[in-house]
């Protein structure tokens, strides 16, 4: 795809010419899944919930001002999105799930907080710190998050408790935020 | 804060496997400690970063990325094509664009094949020809599950007809790149894509053939069995009456929004899933994960079977005589109007536990009397047992104390890993959902000084040094010499005995504490020595205005400067005086 600018191909959009908005999806579409990824309670929703966003830009295209940043602009569509999903979750939960009602209800803010303060290029950074871990750590990881083995699985092919790979795991994901943290590209919940 | 239980406990919450008593745990955690809710926030965006991440690229990833080469082209084809939807005449135009003439014939035909077998498949579902004795027209009945199948293979062949159209499309492009290189070695790479993508193709065309033959199948399934011209059934006779309607679906098979509940018809909904259901009298049904209902009526009073699992129901106020029933296996709720929840463990042992949050429910067991449950109480039908009537108070330790008869809340520092029935304080304020805590929010106690600087209300400290038993490594440091606090836990009224333990098993002497529960002093300006714990067991007291409540400091004495009372635990257990 030749490099376009995100408002050049937003104000094409805005002229009638619909297949520019192919482009402002492919220049902007890492940014807002990272938004509805730090929020919703449920990772599977990510992809239609994306897809809801940009209907919804599309719809509200004629009141975002040219040159304002898009890229924000659509984030923050994406972001009241993803608090409104959120919310009918945590109400469609609230009878017979209280107690993760209260610890979601707890964690909000510092949810929101972060989808702020995370930037796309993490999704870059991460792979790279992946690869900085050696052993059963990067191993397992990769296992788990980009083959799509389940704990279960993985315990079992490697003849271990369910527990010893969440802890493996958990201290593994610790060494990826600490080298996020030192890239700059994840902060503290504030 | 113990490090392996917060690994645990953020290892359930991103598996999404903790129980209630873990997540109100975790959620005290988060509460009260800003480095657990860091670390609890920080590996859920790890979590979701790495899940997101692009993986480094595989030998076997390299088709898919010759496919995908430019971001995530379906991803916009299917937003494009909404938003095409919103402007017609643009979604015509794109559409020509984007079809090559050889699939557009293959659409053509298949449009035609369809409706070849469509029409027929409508005729047919509309029913036979009115009789000259004129059976009552009836409104077309809900969908079928065989009708839904053929409509999902339907859509299955469609996308796989889309991917296929769109690998070809890219085969095609290839091809015409090849012929305008002239480099050898680009050539070459471009022909090892070029063959690759003919390998993806040629799967597609075999997954379409598939896809095809299944939706044959699912048609023939569909289509209604012609019954005997001389004997036409009335459909009312072949179509079971709707009862409720499903408002929203997930994790059910063959349930999907907008689908009606037959009569008599059963849901089941699987790990995760939840399933709404409304009555056309605005009755609402929540079908909770792992739950399996059937036999469901609408005529002459509600009812449902639930064989496991949970539901929550908003009841309408119901006809009078027609009260709306919800059958389990261990006894019957019967419900005038009201809102209540209703969870049935399959073990007998365990039973149907019902919950009345608002109006009144009749719960019947298998053997003995009828209970009425009324509002803000529960009861539990189950072999061997005598359904009683029991105060719902909301909170946590209010279900423990129902349900084991005791509850202990043991004061410290979280991060501890306590046994199961025993419930953490901090010093946070009273909640809900908890079911306890102090009357005021922490902060400064007024006029509190030690050694010129403001001390908090309540501090949870560890002992020093710190024995490993986790009843005894930490305890809350509460009220002064001259300043009182106060703690609440809403129970039902009556006799409790309480067992309360003061002191710290560390290296100093501690006191004078100083408690009274429920208006009853235990401990009257007590000092503890260095490692010692004093204990006062089953003491006596009595609940008149649905809350027990404890007071703790004031006792105007110190020791070395400082007369803060060290709170460890406290267990409250029914009492039959």
């Amino acid at each position: 795809m030749k490099a376009v600018d995100v408002e050049e191909a937003v104000r094409e959009v805005r002229q009638g010419r619909v297949e520019a908005y192919r482009q402002v999806i492919a220049l902007t579409e890492s940014k807002v899944r990272l938004v509805l990824l730090s929020i919703l309670p449920d990772r599977a929703a990510v992809d239609d919930g994306a897809q809801e966003v940009y209907v919804l830009a599309y719809q509200k295209l004629a009141e975002y001002v040219a040159g304002t940043h898009f890229d924000s602009w659509v984030k923050e569509i994406a972001r009241n999105w993803a608090l409104r999903e959120r919310r009918d979750w945590l109400r469609r939960q609230a009878a017979t799930r209280r107690y993760r009602v209260d610890l979601e209800q707890e964690l909000e803010k510092s949810l929101v907080e972060a989808s702020r303060r995370t930037g796309a290029e993490a999704l870059d950074a991460v792979r790279d710190c992946v690869g900085q871990l050696e052993g059963s750590a990067r191993s397992l990881l990769e296992e788990h998050y980009w083959q799509g083995t389940p704990c279960e699985a993985i315990a079992k092919a490697r003849g271990r408790s369910t527990e010893w790979v969440w802890v493996v795991l958990h201290r593994a994901r610790a060494l990826v935020v600490q080298c996020l943290k030192l890239k700059g590209v994840l902060h503290g919940c504030g | 804060m113990d490090a392996d239980r917060v690994e645990r406990l953020i290892g359930g919450y991103l598996a999404g496997t903790l129980q209630d008593t873990e997540c109100a745990e975790l959620a005290e955690l988060v509460r009260t400690s800003a480095e657990a809710r860091e670390a609890l926030v920080s590996h859920f965006m790890a979590d979701r970063l790495l899940g997101e991440a692009p993986r480094p690229p595989m030998d076997s990833d390299r088709v898919i990325q010759a496919i995908t080469s430019a971001g995530s082209p379906q991803f916009a084809d299917r937003v494009l094509s909404r938003v095409e939807a919103l402007r017609p005449a643009t979604r015509r135009r794109l559409q020509a664009r984007r079809t090559n003439p050889g699939a557009l014939a293959w659409r053509l035909g298949l449009v035609a094949a369809g409706l070849f077998v469509t029409v027929p498949v409508i005729l047919s579902l509309t029913g036979p020809p009115p009789s000259p004795l004129g059976p009552p027209s009836v409104k077309e009945g809900p969908r079928r599950p065989v009708e839904k199948a053929a409509d999902q293979a339907r859509e299955e062949r469609d996308q796989i007809e889309t991917d296929l159209a769109y690998a070809e499309d890219r085969k095609r492009q290839l091809a015409e790149e090849l012929k305008r290189v002239e480099d050898e070695q680009k050539r070459a790479e471009l022909k090892a894509k070029e063959s690759d993508l003919e390998r993806i193709a040629a799967e597609f065309r075999a997954k379409l053939e598939a896809a095809k033959k299944k939706e044959s199948v699912a048609r023939e399934a569909a289509a209604p069995v012609t019954p005997p011209r001389e004997n036409p059934p009335s459909p009312l006779l072949t179509r079971a009456a709707a009862v409720a309607k499903v408002e929203s679906a997930r994790g059910s098979p063959g349930v999907t929004a907008g689908d009606e509940i037959l009569a008599d018809q059963a849901v089941v909904v699987g790990p995760g899933g939840l399933v709404v259901l409304r009555y056309p009298d605005q009755t609402r049904l929540e079908l909770g994960a792992d739950t399996e209902t059937r036999e469901f009526r609408g005529e002459g009073g509600k009812r449902a079977y639930v064989a496991k699992g949970t539901v929550s129901a908003e009841v309408s106020r119901q006809p009078a005589g027609q009260p709306f029933v919800l059958a389990t296996p261990h006894g019957d709720a019967t419900v005038l109007g009201t809102t209540l929840r209703i969870l049935v463990d399959p073990d007998p042992k365990k039973g149907t536990r019902l919950e009345v949050t608002e109006g009144k429910v009749q719960l019947k067991g298998l053997r003995g009397k009828p209970v009425d449950v009324s509002s803000g109480h529960y009861a539990v039908a189950a072999v061997g047992v005598e359904p009683v009537a029991r105060i719902l108070a909301g909170g946590l330790a209010q279900s423990v104390l129902n349900d084991r008869g005791a509850v202990t809340i043991k004061f410290g520092a979280p991060g501890a890993k306590l046994p199961d029935e025993v419930l953490l304080d901090s010093g946070g304020e009273f909640d809900a959902t908890r079911g306890f805590g102090w009357a005021t929010p922490n902060g400064e106690a007024p006029g509190v000084f030690w050694q010129g600087q403001p001390v908090w209300r309540r501090n949870a400290v560890p002992s020093n040094p710190g024995p490993k038993n986790p009843m005894t490594a930490s305890q809350l440091s509460v009220g002064w010499s001259t300043h009182k606090e106060t703690w609440r836990m809403p129970v039902a009224n009556g006799h409790y005995l309480v067992t309360l333990t003061v002191g710290d098993p560390g290296a100093y002497a501690q006191g004078p504490h100083h408690v009274w529960v429920e208006g009853r002093q235990i401990v009257n300006a007590m000092v503890t020595q260095a490692s010692r714990i004093a204990e006062f067991k089953d003491v006596p007291v009595e609940v008149v205005d649905g809350e027990l409540t404890m007071t703790v400091g004031g006792s105007g004495k110190d020791l070395d400067g400082t007369s803060d009372t060290k709170l460890c635990s406290l267990t409250v257990r029914r009492s039959r005086r």
